[in-house]
């Protein structure tokens, strides 16, 4: 197994940086999975993490000059490994002004991802910072828990509101309840509620606009369905708000797909990086 | 004690007060001659600091408080005391806002009360007091001959602080590893580590980027970063160089600030390799600095007992004391009948008179010019130990006593401090002095120029130094030695500069 790539682009690092960095605030470890042309971040919905999912993927052409992969076998040219994205968050995080930026799987006392860094200087030998981050390499054999999660059956679909001012709100909530309701219909309007023995608050947002899926199966299945019905799912609040205050990446538009009772499904896209969250519902 | 602080320095005042509570949680503070001395060493005594203000840092200063004479047989007992950080600190703690309010800072220390009074004159005529209640105590002091270091390192705060960066606020220790062609930080992780679930962050830099960089043996030490985040916040707030004196692992580490009107000292024990030792493998364990510095000290020092750092009473005698160069070459002239007087600075103990004959010898097997020893003693005017002042160690005292230059030399009796001696090459060297109020000045002085000798080159003195030039930067012991008024130096700059060749 070899894996080394190289970036130099500066606009690359920032960029780079910013998607890890939301990763990190979503969960402290995920699974990284490369291939050939795309890296992905994968978190896989084990009852540890609560059911929640993630889903990441990235064109690597789209950020490295150089990408060399050779990965478990010719057939599986792929390398699925654990990592902390926090590591990869903080080895990232003094590269603003790099030259250039090395990433490589090592094998020092452990397998380690080595970020290597090169640094403007004040003589002519640049500074090299190298951060050696243990990874644990995953077996062939348990490929098949990272799966790409499917679009789910979803019941409406629909736009979210500027991320900024979901996160003001649920952040408010979040003082007054653990869970929230989150409901949307097929007329562009949304609500988030919450409801204790005290007091209950809504908050509504309107013309948000329903992006329509082409000929997906479910969406002939919801064109009989009366525009103005609501679907619900209740998550657990401070799941959303991880979601939503973690973003740092500014995605032009968030998808946010909802199966009645079952499960939200987000969809972040932002140039060459796709997002997908998922968020059970709770029992 | 009593002394008075105006404007921006009660800022860096209080830096300094931050600096050394990221080190101890007890602030000793001892009025010296030279200067206040402000102290702190941690709980386990493996870090000590201390800051130095000399008295032009104040507007005004005294060691003691009252000027009335006292009874027959009574002595005003110099006080040193000790006050706890968490007092301390929070008079100082919002330097922003002390910026902006405060006007003036009197410090005086009350022994009839046993109060250490710290007033703040600020805007709008409003006046803070604060009264901390003090201990007694005996003077702290590490002992730590910086000079024999073989490892020398200086730098910009800004590039240590570049390094720093790197490492997460809560790592504890780093690794310097140093050899003749690289520098490299590492972080360090004790051994019950997981080493399997923690990130190694190195970063290496080339020797280039210091500003002075000399490593006499290949080492890696090992200290705690936390403690000494403090003195680096410091250094780059004020934009100051910070110079590292080392030796092997095991051995303290020192990191000094040095500047006109203040010093600091950080000295950090080092983990003791424990690879090196012999028979039982032992777990790392920090070296206390009484430890690694027993080797250092001198055999006439005694040390205290229990105590873990040497703490000597001053005993303020201003006669010839002994000093170690740390040339290896040089044959040792200590003078060892003299009375030993550390420096709370921890820098090398001094012997003027010794100094100045082995950094002569030292001149003339470098530069293979001989001049007799006797005839550089009668021509170079006597040092008189009383003018020397606050200033004894770290910087002489020149006087200007008729020069053969043909320049004008005004104010002949006006003494310049001598701020730091350049040994350049070729026998040159090149001393930059300050004479109290108006800033540095540069001399360059060829060897006959330096050691008291009229000289008649034409080179000597005059020239401002050219871009390049090898530099050790050096203690200057006091001697005499011509120098020039700036006004003179300002003159023959306007004349074409005649560059020196050095190679």
């Amino acid at each position: 197994m070899r894996f080394r790539a190289k970036m130099i682009d500066i606009g690359c690092f920032n960029h780079f940086t910013r998607v890890v960095n939301t990763i990190s605030k979503l969960t402290k470890t995920c699974t990284l999975r490369l291939t050939t042309d795309k890296l992905y971040f994968i978190l896989s919905d084990k009852v540890a993490n609560g059911g929640v999912s993630m889903w990441c993927e990235l064109s690597q052409g789209n950020f490295f000059d150089e990408f060399q992969l050779e990965g478990v076998s010719t057939e599986h040219n792929e390398i699925y490994m654990d990592l902390a994205a926090e590591n990869l968050s903080r080895a990232l995080k003094t590269a603003h002004n790099a030259k250039s930026l090395k990433i490589k799987l090592t094998n020092k006392h452990c397998p380690c991802i080595t970020v290597a860094v090169e640094l403007p200087s004040l003589s002519r030998v640049s500074r090299v910072v190298t951060h050696d981050i243990p990874v644990g390499v995953i077996p062939r054999k348990l490929w098949n828990d990272f799966k790409e999660p499917s679009v789910p059956d979803f019941d409406v679909s629909i736009y979210l509101p500027p991320l900024k001012t979901m996160k003001n709100v649920v952040e408010r909530m979040k003082n007054l309840s653990n869970f929230l309701v989150l409901e949307a219909n097929l007329n562009g309007e949304m609500n988030l509620k919450i409801e204790t023995d005290l007091v209950s608050v809504t908050t509504h947002f309107k013309d948000l606009g329903n992006p329509s899926w082409g000929d997906n199966g479910s969406q002939d299945s919801t064109q009989d369905r009366d525009p103005e019905t609501m679907m619900d799912v209740k998550v657990d609040i401070r799941k959303l708000l991880q979601f939503l205050a973690g973003q740092q990446v500014n995605p032009s538009k968030v998808i946010c797909n909802i199966v009645n009772k079952r499960i939200v499904h987000f969809i972040l896209l932002h140039e060459d990086v796709s997002l997908q969250y998922f968020i059970p519902a709770h029992e | 004690m009593k002394c008075v602080l105006a404007g921006s320095n009660v800022k860096a005042f209080g830096k300094a007060i931050h600096a050394l509570s990221r080190v101890g949680e007890d602030l000793w503070l001892d009025p010296l001659e030279k200067g206040l001395a402000v102290r702190s060493v941690n709980s386990s005594r493996s870090a000590y600091a201390c800051f130095l203000f000399s008295p032009l840092f104040f507007q005004h200063y005294s060691k003691v408080t009252t000027q009335q004479p006292l009874d027959e047989g009574d002595v005003e007992p110099v006080l040193k005391c000790k006050l706890t950080m968490k007092s301390v600190l929070p008079i100082f703690r919002c330097l922003a806002t002390i910026e902006r309010n405060v006007e003036r800072c009197k410090i005086f220390i009350n022994f009839r009360d046993s109060h250490v009074v710290f007033q703040f004159s600020c805007r709008h005529g409003i006046t803070k007091t604060h009264n901390l209640g003090f201990q007694e105590c005996e003077s702290l002091q590490a002992v730590f001959p910086r000079d024999m270091c073989p490892n020398v390192l200086k730098a910009q705060a800004r590039l240590l602080g570049d390094v720093v960066m790197h490492f997460p606020v809560w790592q504890e220790e780093i690794t310097l590893a140093v050899t003749p062609v690289k520098v490299s930080f590492r972080n360090y992780f004790e051994e019950e580590t997981d080493l399997t679930k923690v990130m190694h962050t190195e970063i290496s830099l080339n020797p280039d980027e210091f500003d002075y960089f000399q490593v006499g043996v290949d080492s890696e030490i090992t200290f705690c970063l936390k403690e000494l985040r403090g003195l680096l916040s410091f250094a780059e707030s004020t934009g100051l160089a910070v110079s590292i004196h080392f030796g092997t692992s095991g051995k303290p580490v020192a990191f000094s600030i040095d500047d006109m009107v203040l010093e600091a000292n950080f000295v950090l024990a080092t983990l003791i390799d424990t690879e090196s030792q012999a028979a039982s493998p032992k777990r790392p364990h920090r070296g206390t600095l009484l430890q690694s510095l027993a080797v250092m000290t001198q055999p006439t020092v005694p040390l205290a007992g229990e105590m873990e750092l040497a703490e000597l009473a001053r005993t303020g005698h201003e006669g010839s004391i002994a000093m170690e160069t740390s040339i290896p070459e040089l044959p040792q002239a200590l003078d060892r009948e003299a009375e030993l007087v550390i420096s709370s600075q921890g820098s090398a103990i001094f012997n003027g008179k010794a100094a100045r004959e082995s950094v002569i010898a030292c001149h003339w097997s470098e530069y293979g010019v001989g001049v007799h020893m006797d005839q550089i003693q009668e021509e170079a005017v006597g040092v008189v130990p009383a003018t020397i002042g606050h200033n004894k160690v770290r910087t002489g005292c020149f006087y200007n006593h008729g020069s053969s230059h043909g320049d004008t030399i005004k104010q002949q009796d006006h003494p310049y401090f001598v701020n730091q001696v350049q040994l350049l090459r070729r026998g040159w060297t090149k001393v930059l002095c300050w004479n109290g109020v108006r800033g540095i000045q540069v001399s360059r002085l060829c060897l006959k120029g330096f050691s008291g000798v009229p000289c008649s080159s034409t080179h000597c003195c005059w020239r401002s130094p050219p871009s390049s030039v090898e530099r050790m930067p050096w203690c200057c012991p006091a001697w005499c030695v011509p120098v020039t008024t700036r006004r003179s130096w300002r003159k023959e700059r306007r004349s074409p500069a005649r560059t020196l060749s050095l190679s």
